[in-house]
């Protein structure tokens, strides 16, 4: 058995398998098929101010190396997220964060601020880079000044570990990488889905409701393995690695890239149990790996020193 | 719910072509936990590309055994239809939930892929049940015939070749204006065009279910993307809440003025 235990801003990871936002709900449905405990954390679906019904059907489609979506940030609200959630994860012990979703810098913070005094909550991940709703936060993704001045508003009203999660549609991922460790967050997590289309060819229309989408799957993982490894290089706060995902070998490169844990998402659609047969397979990988301690691998990528 | 919800590898048994489109794959289940007529499995054919699972509604499941009923409508049911028997497929379920079974005596009307959970139904309450089945041809009615328990189903073929001439909605308005007093209530799944059209004919006389085929990556929950409106205004996630719904409260099935 090797050492899967990850440490991260202050928390200590069972293992690096955490469940992606907007891939496992709120927890309640995959819970019916394995125990939570065993996964490393779980981001819960985005939670706003106020409820969104979300975009209209087609919302998924599949693509031979992945899939686009574009849900649209459906969710109940944070009012209602507090009070019918987490009762449920008070009887389980798996790290919770909650992704914060919204449009201006005030909701964001009003978000943090009702959510960063709930004891259960382990941390805040902010999500600027939904790329499926009009005001969805990605435009913070995309300017440094006000990216920094959303992390230092939330950061005032919580003392929960703050995450933020970058959208890898920019030209420096670096630059805002450090505009978020300098303005307090305590771990970045790359990345969002990449913008994409699909069309018809016969009915000449795109294949979702609101033409482009967000891609993800296995097609996405090279990009997000360059994207961790250069944000991972620019800061000193760890990085959570997010990107198709699907097998124990996937997650090892993630690490090597320089992701302390990561999350599982699109795979999850294809798997109900994917979270827990990859905790497994990891354990048995480390061992044909001869890898003793798994946090021994962040980072531990050979690079060009160029790259 | 309190499904017990199982994924196992499930070896093909066997693997019929019925028609030119049509085939039935019978898999190993005997992890497969208890089931009722409309819910629905997710089947995977593991290989080399991305591909989401696949819903289909359970046709069979007695003695450890799993039947489905499957068009080939793209890659993956193409990949399924040409599976041997032996073949490793992942399958995960029972999802959804099932049809009701009201007192009285059922109107069932189908089509294509949608008559599979209507034949598990009618295996389960067979005396109370009248069929109506649509097919696009003969030849299709007489593959589908020799493998499912067709023989006393009222049919109908779009080309007119076997059965009552024209679609399966026709028939039904046939077979409402002689007898509806009949019926208690109705089950129908099939092409959505189909159900509409059949659930406007049905809403004014009786209560009425349809089974949803939404396009879903999921099946169980989590992805959002199966999605219908329902008239409160709200959505419902067709794996989830559904897929068979009261078809009185689906926004598009709701008839104009049904308050």
């Amino acid at each position: 058995m090797a050492d899967l235990r990850i440490e991260l801003a202050g928390l200590s990871f069972a293992n690096p398998v955490t469940m992606a936002s907007g891939t496992a709900g709120y927890g309640r449905e995959l819970a019916e098929w394995y125990d939570l405990d065993c996964l490393g954390g779980f981001f819960t679906k985005a939670v706003t101010l106020e409820p969104r019904a979300g975009n209209p059907q087609p919302r998924v489609c599949e693509l031979p190396t992945g899939m686009l979506n574009s849900i649209g940030l459906a969710n109940p609200g944070v009012s209602r997220f507090l009070t019918e959630e987490i009762t449920w994860w008070e009887e389980r012990n798996t790290l919770l964060f909650v992704n914060v979703a919204g449009s201006t810098i005030a909701d964001y913070t009003e978000c943090c601020r009702q959510l960063g005094a709930v004891p259960r909550l382990d941390g805040l991940e902010l999500n600027v880079s939904c790329p499926n709703v009009k005001q969805g936060g990605i435009s913070f993704s995309a300017d440094p000044v006000e990216l920094g001045e959303l992390v230092k508003s939330c950061r005032a009203v919580t003392g929960l570990p703050l995450i933020v999660k970058l959208s890898p549609q920019v030209t420096d991922v670096a630059a805002l990488a450090r505009v978020c460790e300098e303005n307090g967050a305590d771990a970045l997590s790359l990345i969002n889905t990449i913008p994409g289309l699909s069309i018809d060819i016969t009915t000449r229309r795109p294949r979702l409701s609101t033409g482009v989408g967000g891609y993800s799957g296995p097609g996405i993982k090279p990009v997000a393995l360059a994207q961790v490894h250069r944000a991972s290089r620019a800061v000193g706060i760890p990085v959570i690695g997010i990107g198709g995902i699907s097998s124990a070998e996937d997650i090892i490169e993630f690490m090597l890239a320089g992701a302390s844990v990561v999350q599982l998402g699109t795979h999850n659609f294809i798997e109900p149990t994917a979270g827990r047969s990859l905790i497994e397979q990891l354990d048995r990988l480390c061992g044909t790996l001869g890898v003793d301690r798994l946090q021994s691998l962040i980072g531990a990528a050979v690079m060009p020193a160029s790259g | 719910m309190t499904t017990d919800r199982k994924i196992w590898t499930a070896p093909v048994l066997a693997n019929r072509r019925l028609s030119e489109n049509y085939f039935l794959l019978r898999v190993a289940a005997s992890a497969l936990g208890p089931c009722d007529p409309g819910m629905f499995v997710e089947v995977r054919l593991p290989g080399d590309g991305f591909a989401l699972p696949r819903p289909f509604s359970i046709l069979n499941a007695d003695g450890g055994e799993l039947e489905l009923l499957v068009k080939t409508v793209g890659r993956e049911t193409h990949r399924l239809r040409d599976c041997a028997p032996g073949t490793g497929l992942v399958v995960a379920g029972p999802l959804g939930n099932p049809f009701p079974a009201p007192a009285g005596r059922l109107l069932l009307v189908g089509g294509g892929v949608g008559l599979a959970p209507l034949l598990f139904f009618r295996q389960r309450h067979a005396e109370w049940v009248t069929l109506l089945a649509g097919f696009r041809n003969a030849a299709e009615y007489t593959g589908m015939a020799e493998a499912l328990p067709l023989t006393d189903a009222l049919i109908s073929t779009d080309d007119g070749s076997a059965g009552r001439p024209g679609l399966v909605t026709e028939l039904l308005e046939d077979v409402l204006a002689k007898r509806s007093d009949e019926y208690s209530a109705a089950l129908v799944c099939g092409p959505e065009p189909m159900m509409l059209s059949a659930a406007r004919l049905l809403q004014p006389l009786l209560p009425t279910w349809v089974s949803l085929e939404s396009y879903m990556a999921c099946g169980y929950g989590v992805c959002m993307g199966c999605v219908v409106p329902l008239r409160d205004g709200t959505l419902a996630r067709a794996c989830r809440e559904g897929p068979v719904f009261d078809s009185s409260l689906l926004r598009d099935y709701a008839l104009k003025g049904a308050e």
